[in-house]
This record gives C-alpha cells, structure tokens and sequence, in this order.
C-alpha cells in the first residue's frame, strides 16, 4: 500500500483533520547516540528530519555543591546529514534552586560552551535549541535570567524553546511564562507517579482535559510532545523503588513468578531477574502503558487545541523497542491527527 | 471561668509587613528531609555476626554501612605506591612515588626525564637521581600513562565534553602493546600490558582487550593488583558484549579475591535475565566459586535463597554469616515500627501506605502482609533445621537470630525455649550475650503487658531498661533504639488503659496532650506528687517537661484568657518561669505593621513575659479606676496595643511561646501561602483573634474629645477587623473585591477626613488609599 493511500486511510480512520504546516519529530534521550539501522529506515518512511537531540543533564551534585552536566551525549556513529538536530538540555530544578545569581551567569557560560562543542562533534549547526526544566514558583526568576542569558552567551542566533508542562500550561500567572520563542507542550507525564495511583501517570485522558484547555491562550506558540514509550513502576514495601522502562504487562502475563492483581498490576510470587532488575516476593508492579491507541487517543485530544499552526509534532522517544513495539501506521496515524 | 481551649504555637517570627497583605495561594509539597537510616530503627546488631570484611554490606538505607557513600575497598594506591617503591629498590622516598603517580603532569616528568626543573613542585630528589635503565624506563612508563589519563582517568564531574578520540586511543594502545612486548622487566611489562588492555577497553575494542589480556596471562592463575585490575577490564569488555555469564563469573571471582577492587566487582555484577544467571553458575570450577555466587544473589536479590543454596553445598559456609544478618534486618523492617517520632509527619512513611487501602486488602491473598509472612515462615523453617545441623558456621549466631525471629513473629514459647537453650549467661562473646539479653528484655516487656504490670515487674523492666543504655555512641548493639522501642510500647500499653499520664511520661510523641486541660491538670498533680515508683522516676528523668513548664504554660493559657492577675499568680509558682524576653516594645503601634522594625528598635526596659503580664494588669487597673476620660482613653489605648501585639498580628507574638510545639499548629509557618479562613467565629483561638483588642480600641476612641487621636483609635479598630475576617472569611458579597469594606473604614471616612492622622494613613497605607479611590497610592505605584 502506497504512503499516500495509507495516510488517506488514516484520516478516514482516525477522523484527524486539520490543515496546518507540521513538521515530524522524535526525541533521542538516549546517551549513546546510535541509531539501529532500522530505525534510521522508519525515519525517513516517516518523514522525520528532524531530532530533539538529549546533549545532557545539569545536576546539583550534592557532594560538589556545584551543577555538573550529566549523561553527556557521546557518539559512536554519526548521525546523517539530512537529519536536523535539536539539542535539548535538561536541568534540574534543584541546580536552579541552589544557585545565586553569579551561579546562574556561569552556568549559561558552561552550558554554552559545551552545547557548541557537542555541536562541533555531530558536525551540526542547530537552528533551535530547547531547554527542559520543570520550574516551580520559587525557581522561576532564576530560571528566566538562565534562558535570558543564554541567549546571549550561546552567541549562535537560534531559536531558543522550553518545554512547558501542563499545570505550567494552567498556572501561568503564578508560574510564569518563560522567556523564549516557542513552547514545547509536554503531553505527558501529567500524574503523580507512585504505586498507589490509579490512574496512568504518562497520560490520562481526564486529567489532562483538566488543563488543555489552556494551552489556546498561552502566549507563547507550541509544538507538542506526544507519548509513545510505556514504563512499570516497581514498589517494594509500598514505596516505589525503579521505573521499568519499556516493561508493559505482556512481560508478567503467564509468568508463574508473578500473579495477576488487576489489568494493570501483578504482585511477585518467586523472586525473578528481568532486564537486570531483581523482583523479589512481595514486590508490586504497576505497569504505565501507552498503547498505540492512548497514544493517538492523547493526539486526538491535543490536536484542535494548540495555538499555533506550524507546529513541531515530536514523539517521545526514539528507541528500539518502541518502534518494536509499535507499527509504522500507528506514527503516522498521530501525526496525521494534526494535519 | 471560659474553658480555655487555645493552643499555642512556637512561631518562627518573620519578617512580615502582615497588615494588608492578602495572601495568595501556595502548593507547597512536604519539602521532607533525608529519611532516618535503617540502623536508627533496629533492634539487631549485625556485628554478632564478626563479619568484618563484607560488614559494608549490612543493610543500611545509604550505598554502604558504616561508610555512606564511600566504596569501602582498600587502599589501591597505597599498594600500587609501595610496589613502585619495591621497584625503586627504596631509592625514591613514598612521598616522591605518590607525587610521580598520582599528582605530577606529562610536563612536569618530560622535565625530570631531560633533568630541567620547571617548577617548585617536582621533588629535588627525582631530578638527582641515578640515571640508570631502570629509573629512566619508569619514566618513560610514567610519561605514556599520563597520555592515557586524558582518555582513561577522567574526572566524572566535568563540563568538558565526553569525546572520545578514537584515533588517538587507537595509537596509544599500539604503543602500549609494542612496549609491553619489549619490556623485559616484568613489574613494567605487567603495567604496559595493564595499560594496553584498558586503551582497548575504552577504544570500545572489547574483543581485542580480552584477546589482549588472554595473550598477556596466557590462562595462567595469575595474582597480584595489576593481574585483578586486567581481569576486571576483561569482565568489563565481556558485559559490554553482553555476555552477561563470563562477566558476572569474574566479577564474582572478584569480589570474592580481591580486596582492592572488591566492592567495585560487587556494583559491577549484573546478572541480565534468569537464563543467564543460570548460565553463570554453570561456569563455576568448584562448589567455593557457587557459594560466592549465591552470596551475591543473597546480597541482590533473597537472603533465603541464597543461604539455602549456600547451606546445600556447605553447612559449614561462613558466607552465610553476611545473608543471615541481612535476612534478619530485612524482616525487621516491616516487623519493627520503631521510628523516632517527630510527631509531626515529617519523614516520608511507607507502613502508612503499604497495603492499608481498601485496593489491597481486596487482594487479600496476594496482599503484601501474606507473601511478607509466608517468607519469614520460610526463612524460620530454614533457621531451624540450620542450628540442628552439625558443623554450622557459628552455630550461636544462627540460635541468636532465631530467637530474635521467634521474637518478631510472636512466637514467644520458643523464643523463649531458643533463650533457655542458649543460656544467655554461659555465652562469652559480649555482643552475642548482649543481643540476646536484648531480645529476653523485649519478651519480658510482652509478657508482662498482657496483664496489669505490678510493681515488682516494674523493677525488672527498669533493671532492662538501665542496662539498655548505650555504653558509648561506637558500640554497636542497637542500645538506643530497643530503649525506645520499649518505652514507646509501654506507653502504648498505658494508652490502651487509658492511663495517659503515665503514657505520655513513658513516651511523648508530640504536644496534643497538653491542648487538653484536664490531661494537662492530671499531669501537674503527677509532677508534684512527692513520692513515685522507681520506674516512674526513671522515666520522669527522661521526661522533656518539668513543673516550670507547665507554669510557664498556665500562665500563658491565661494570658490569652485575658486573665493577667491569674497569669501573674501561675508565673509566681515557680520563680524561674516567665522570664523569656519579649522581641519588642508591645505598646507601640504602626499604620502599617512592621516586626523587624520594632525587633531592631532599642529597647529601654525590655520586658519579659511576667512584666508584661505585671503591666497589663497595672494599665487595665488605671484605665478602669481613673475618672479622667482622656485619661481612661489613652490607658485603654495601651492596653489595646498590648492585646493587640500578644496576637499573630502583633510585634510580640511570642508571648505564646511556651515549651510546648502543638504540631496541630505548625500550618502557622505557612501560613502567608495559603487562603483563609482558616476557622469560624466560634472556634478562632484568641491568639488569631483581635476582636478584645478592637473592643478597647473603640472604648479608648469613646473617652477621647481629641480628633487625632480617635482617628488613630478607629484606624486600629480598622486593623483588627482587617484580621478578623482574614482569619474568619470575608463577609458575605464582598469575597471578590480586593478588600473589604469594614466599619471602621466607613467611619473614618465619614467622620476624620479633615484629620492629619487620615492623610498619614493616606500616605502609608495604599489599600486604604485605593478604597478612597486615590490615583496615586503607594499600592499602585508598585504594581
């Protein structure tokens, strides 16, 4: 079935239609920047030119009492040459929190710095660079003099965009908008995550239509991040202790070391060795899927409601089992939610 | 009397300009603080044990016991240093050895290779030594070492990038290889090859490092530092081939060898999946290498199943001491609630949130509590055929542990049988006799609660508890948490009887008792008793409440009855009370309220709480007696200021602070975050309410023939109903506007527009300002 007719089929599907100028993305959260084969094919079937590259973390590191980056990006193959990159940094709300204002001014020096060199090794010029920092209240003036000074130091004239969580979305007079070009809507990690929830902490329908609709008077223009990875939280003692990443309930199903407490938990019965995580009696499994259909489900509900109509579509996130996991149609199907 | 049902708060003051202040609305999460350690809550010492080697293993909340954070191997530089000084022939001094290895840089050595000082640092004794081969070739080694650094040494926190240079490592280990192939003394040739193998490590040539190090050691069992840190690059490159097997074997080997890189092994054993675990053990040579590996599933994953494993190949293991010690302490924290009590919900709690909701218990056969049990089960059924077994490793530390679990589990006919076996007194080893009189202390105190305690089973409990003191803050029997643990129980078995004097004596957890009168009564008759048990007298000693502070309490509860003769004859019964000092002058007043500016006034004749109790009385005495009325007026005025300071509105707030901390009362320190009302008209407790203060205000107003001042006497009135609705709610159609319209703005407006006081208020207070629909308030000017 040609592209064409199988993105024909997914309007009739899905019922997605708009009319806008989008453009297709993945993020790539990984440290190893190493792209299978494979997926480097689904890509370009998808239309992907363009990644939110993860360069690194920025960290307080207790026993430095000072902010390091972190998971720094290395590379062992390069990326092609027609892949554009984003580079995304994260940053820790806690480095924000304890820095002073001469801390703050360094920090955008090193991160300048080391984002160009970053750069200079994937060959890359970047045209946009995103900051992801899940500012509160107390963090957000040195925050906002952070992404200010950054834009001078970085020197490089570049788009500069911040992701902008839901409730960030809602509470804009308390926390602030910040001071950038775009806004990249984070359609996920919406919840509490703990073990005791009941609902889905990546997306749940009702809580985000609690905030969504917000985000058609925010002030800053959007691209959205949509979900498409799944995790299981692992409690010991009721106390959440590991995130298993890419683990759903097909990996406990018929397991005779676990038992079945619900749809979407299973408790430990023997102790048992998955992805080199030991499970031991007693353990609880909450398992956070987002199935290709919550995920286009999520699409559907945040496709009519941004406020801008050319638009970055990125999923989150680019890794082998996930696009495993999920089919080429199932992609497409999200992206043409927002045409 | 009124009954008196405030409770006072120890409030933090703060800089806070209140009046007029409209709070706005905070989620502040519980900012929390690091959870207590396990070993604060413990009863049972692993030290009984003797395990020393592997004791950073104990279970402990931080990386390592004992030693937090820190990788508990020994000292590799150290060694490394005196093998170099071997080498040396003890020509070069260990403080030149350790500056050569581990602080010079590639110039510093290309310097003393071509004997050019270039700085102060370079040790004289480097630059005048012996040119012989041996020393000359050790700086050649050195000088490619440092080459290697860049790639193989680097600092983990660092804003420079994390670039690897693959041509550059390429070459450095082809140089390495050609050096470790010419060399022909082997204490060099041993660390070119080292070097070797990790460049191809980090050159990400994994095959090569293990060929490297295959072809170096030739299979041969060889030993010593250099060979164990080759073989953990091999395990290394073989995890990152992902066989997981042969790494995890090493590791294993490792960990168990070799004390340099032993807990380093330990962080680096992974085991993937079930199949390759299973796979590993295949690998093993001897049942010694089985037993380790099991020791580290036991570490990882279950104690139990690693002892049983462990036990099956050889009883007589000492490997089992570790697993035994873990799987007690691992039972212990869900059967032990012995958390120091805040009394406030400070520390995040996981028994209040495990299997306590209705969802859980739904799944009553799958519920965290069955499995919990159904392995202790197990793990006692273990034990009890482990001491029965001839040859066992220590068997007292196994009967030890036993009655500890009997104990835990309820069981205390053979907790007690285990006991007698024992025989507690015949037993040499003090930590091993000491953990088991802890665990008879703890049976005691359960059998002696199931009935009324008499006072002859009070002695013995006291003779426990005296003896449970910890001898000095390094010993390692678990002293301090069983004397809480006991006390805490006992005040639960006081609480059950409903005997709360003596409860909260044994062990007080917060300050809810003391917001209750009567409870506060019993307990002041119980202090002044003359004579007591010696149990109570012990814990009376430990106590944190004395007669003065309850006094002292009295008095204030009566303070803020308005009763200040009554708090002046509380304050007398004991002449240390009331003395705390008052943070400012409480007469004074402001437009606008300012507490760091009346803190940082001097004060003449500062006062302290028995004074301002003293003066109150006095002024409210003259006010009433005196039949001038602008006399009357400003003497109420002054009584005013003082009722309206002692409030949280006021400069002196702490006239409540007492010794007492109601946790009920904390919500105070956040209270600038969050929207009132916080209660209703009937139950606001006098220390929020200004409504006496306004009540004298407006008498002073009404004695006054002086304009000025009444404006001032109605602008404070205005003031407390400011305050009133703030703790109480906004009256009813006025909740949105920005402020409310209250009497006393009405009559100020009305009646003292042409006052002096008025335009001063104009000027300092924008709110006020605004509502007279001024254009240029100080309010708008900030905004």
């Amino acid at each position: 079935m040609s592209r064409t007719l199988l993105i024909l089929l997914a309007f009739l599907i899905t019922g997605c239609s708009n009319n806008r100028n989008t453009n297709h993305c993945f993020y790539y959260w990984k440290s190893d920047l190493n792209i299978a084969p494979s997926d480097s094919v689904l890509l370009n079937d998808l239309d992907v030119h363009t990644l939110y590259v993860r360069y690194f973390d920025v960290r307080w590191i207790e026993n430095q009492q000072s902010a390091f980056p972190v998971a720094k990006l290395s590379t062992t193959s390069k990326l092609a040459s027609n892949i554009e990159v984003i580079p995304v940094v994260y940053i820790e709300n806690k480095v924000i929190k304890n820095l002073d204002s001469k801390g703050i001014d360094s920090l955008s020096i090193k991160m300048s710095t080391l984002l160009h060199s970053i750069n200079t090794t994937l060959s890359k010029k970047p045209r946009q660079v995103q900051i992801d920092c899940d500012w509160t209240e107390s963090s957000r003036t040195k925050y906002f003099d952070l992404l200010s000074h950054l834009k001078s130091d970085y020197k490089d004239n570049v788009v500069w965009s911040a992701t902008i969580r839901l409730h960030q979305v809602k509470y804009k007079r308390t926390t602030g908008v910040p001071p950038v070009d775009r806004g990249m809507l984070m359609f996920y990690n919406m919840g509490v995550l703990s073990p005791l929830s009941t609902t889905n902490s990546i997306y749940d329908n009702q809580n985000a239509a609690n905030y969504i609709e917000y985000a058609k008077s925010y002030p800053l223009p959007f691209d959205i991040a949509l979900p498409v990875f799944s995790w299981s939280i692992l409690s010991r003692n009721g106390k959440g202790i590991t995130l298993l990443n890419e683990i759903t309930a097909a990996n406990f199903k018929g397991n005779p070391s676990f038992a079945e407490k619900g749809d979407d938990r299973f408790i430990c019965r023997k102790e048992y060795l998955l992805h080199g995580t030991f499970i031991l009696p007693g353990d609880e499994i909450k398992v956070e899927d987002i199935s290709p259909e919550l995920s286009l489900k999520a699409a559907k509900q945040v496709a009519d409601k941004l406020n801008s109509d050319t638009f970055n579509i990125v999923l989150y996130h680019l890794d082998h089992s996930i696009t495993q996991r999920y089919e080429k149609a199932d992609f497409q199907n999200i992206f043409s939610c927002f045409k | 009397m009124k009954k008196l049902t405030f409770k006072i708060s120890l409030v933090v003051l703060s800089s806070l300009c209140l009046f007029f202040l409209w709070s706005s609305k905070k989620t502040e999460g519980c900012s929390g603080g690091d959870p207590e350690d396990f070993t604060e809550q413990s009863l049972f010492a692993p030290e009984i044990s003797g395990e020393t080697i592997l004791s950073p293993l104990f279970i402990t909340y931080h990386s390592y016991y004992s030693n937090n954070y820190y990788t508990p191997n020994e000292n590799y530089n150290e060694k490394n240093a005196l093998e170099w000084e071997n080498y040396f022939k003890k020509t070069v001094s260990n403080s030149s050895i350790n500056w050569l290895l581990y602080t010079s840089n590639i110039q510093q050595i290309t310097s003393i290779i071509s004997s050019s000082k270039i700085d102060k640092t370079v040790p004289e004794e480097l630059l005048t030594h012996k040119r012989d081969k041996q020393y000359n070739d050790a700086l050649v080694y050195l000088k490619n070492a440092k080459l290697a650094e860049v790639y193989a040494n680097t600092y983990y926190y660092s804003w420079q990038e994390k670039k690897a240079d693959q041509h550059y490592i390429d070459s450095m280990a082809t140089v390495f290889q050609m050096n470790c192939k010419k060399e022909k003394n082997t204490f060099l040739k041993e660390r070119y090859a080292f070097q070797w193998i990790r460049s191809l490590y980090f050159g990400a040539k994994y095959q090569e490092a293990i060929n490297a190090f295959t072809s170096f050691f030739n299979e041969k069992n060889s030993t010593g530092t250099i060979y164990e840190r080759c073989l953990s690059y091999k395990a290394g490159s073989l995890y990152k081939q992902q066989k997981y097997s042969e790494s995890n074997y090493i590791f294993s080997k490792l960990f168990h060898e070799s004390g340099y890189c032993r807990f380093d092994a330990y962080t680096s054993f992974h085991p993937q999946e079930e199949q390759d675990w299973k796979q590993t053990l295949l690998l093993t040579k001897n049942n010694s290498e089985k037993e380790v590996l099991w020791q580290l599933y036991g570490i990882y994953a279950s104690p139990l199943v690693g002892m049983t494993n462990i036990f099956a190949l050889n009883p007589a293991s000492e490997k089992n001491m570790l697993l035994l010690m873990r799987a007690v302490n691992i039972v212990e924290i869900n059967a032990v609630d012995n958390k120091e009590d805040y009394g406030y919900d400070y520390i995040y709690s996981p028994s209040e949130e495990r299997d306590t909701s209705a969802y859980a218990k739904s799944y009553s056969s799958y519920s965290w509590y069955s499995i919990q049990k159904e392995q202790t089960d197990s793990l006692i059924h273990f034990l009890e055929t482990a001491v029965k077994t001839p040859g066992v490793y220590k068997p007292l530390v196994w009967k030890t542990s036993l009655a500890y679990l009997y104990y835990l589990t309820g069981n205390t006919v053979q907790a007690h049988e285990t006991l007698k076996q024992l025989n507690i007194e015949s037993i040499s080893d003090p930590l091993i006799k000491g953990q088991n009189k802890i665990t008879e202390g703890l049976l005691y105190l359960d059998d002696i609660m199931k009935g009324d305690i008499t006072p002859a089973q009070e002695e013995v409990l006291l003779s426990y508890l005296v003896s449970f003191k910890k001898p000095d803050d390094n010993y390692p029997l678990r002293y301090d948490n069983v004397h809480r643990y006991i006390v805490s129980k006992l005040a639960n078995y006081y609480e059950q009887k409903q005997d709360y004097v003596h409860a909260e004596i044994a062990y007080s957890v917060n300050d809810e008792f003391y917001s209750d009168e009567d409870k506060t009564a019993s307990m002041i008759s119980y202090l002044e008793q003359h004579t007591h048990r010696p149990l109570e007298n012990y814990l009376i000693t430990l106590y944190k409440y004395s007669l003065r502070d309850f006094y002292e309490l009295e008095a204030t509860l009566k303070i803020y009855n308005y009763d200040f003769d009554g708090a002046i004859a509380s304050f007398s019964k004991d002449a240390s009370s009331g003395q705390r000092m008052l943070d400012a002058n409480p007469f004074n007043m402001r437009i606008s309220d300012c507490h760091d500016c009346d803190h940082a006034m001097p004060q003449k004749n500062p006062l302290n709480k028995l004074q301002f109790a003293q003066k109150m009385s006095a002024i409210k005495h003259s006010a009433d007696s005196s039949k001038i009325p602008n006399e009357k007026a400003s003497n109420y005025f002054l009584y005013a200021n003082g009722l309206y300071n002692m409030t949280y509105y006021g400069n002196c707030r702490s006239v409540s602070s007492t010794s007492f901390y109601f946790d009920t009362d904390a919500q105070f320190s956040n209270r600038e975050y969050e929207e009132g009302p916080y209660s209703d008209e009937d139950s606001i407790r006098s220390y929020l309410d200004c409504r006496e203060a306004r009540k004298y205000y407006e008498m002073a107003a009404s004695f006054s023939n002086n304009k000025e001042f009444k404006a001032k006497c109605y602008w404070m009135a205005a003031k407390c109903e400011h305050a009133f609705y703030i703790e109480t709610g906004i009256p009813k159609g006025k909740e949105n506007a920005d402020f409310a319209e209250y009497d006393n703005y009405k009559l100020l407006k009305k009646d003292f527009k042409n006052t002096r006081y008025y335009n001063e208020i104009l000027n300092e207070c924008g709110y006020f300002c605004t509502y007279n629909g001024g254009k240029n308030c100080i309010r708008n000017k900030e905004e």
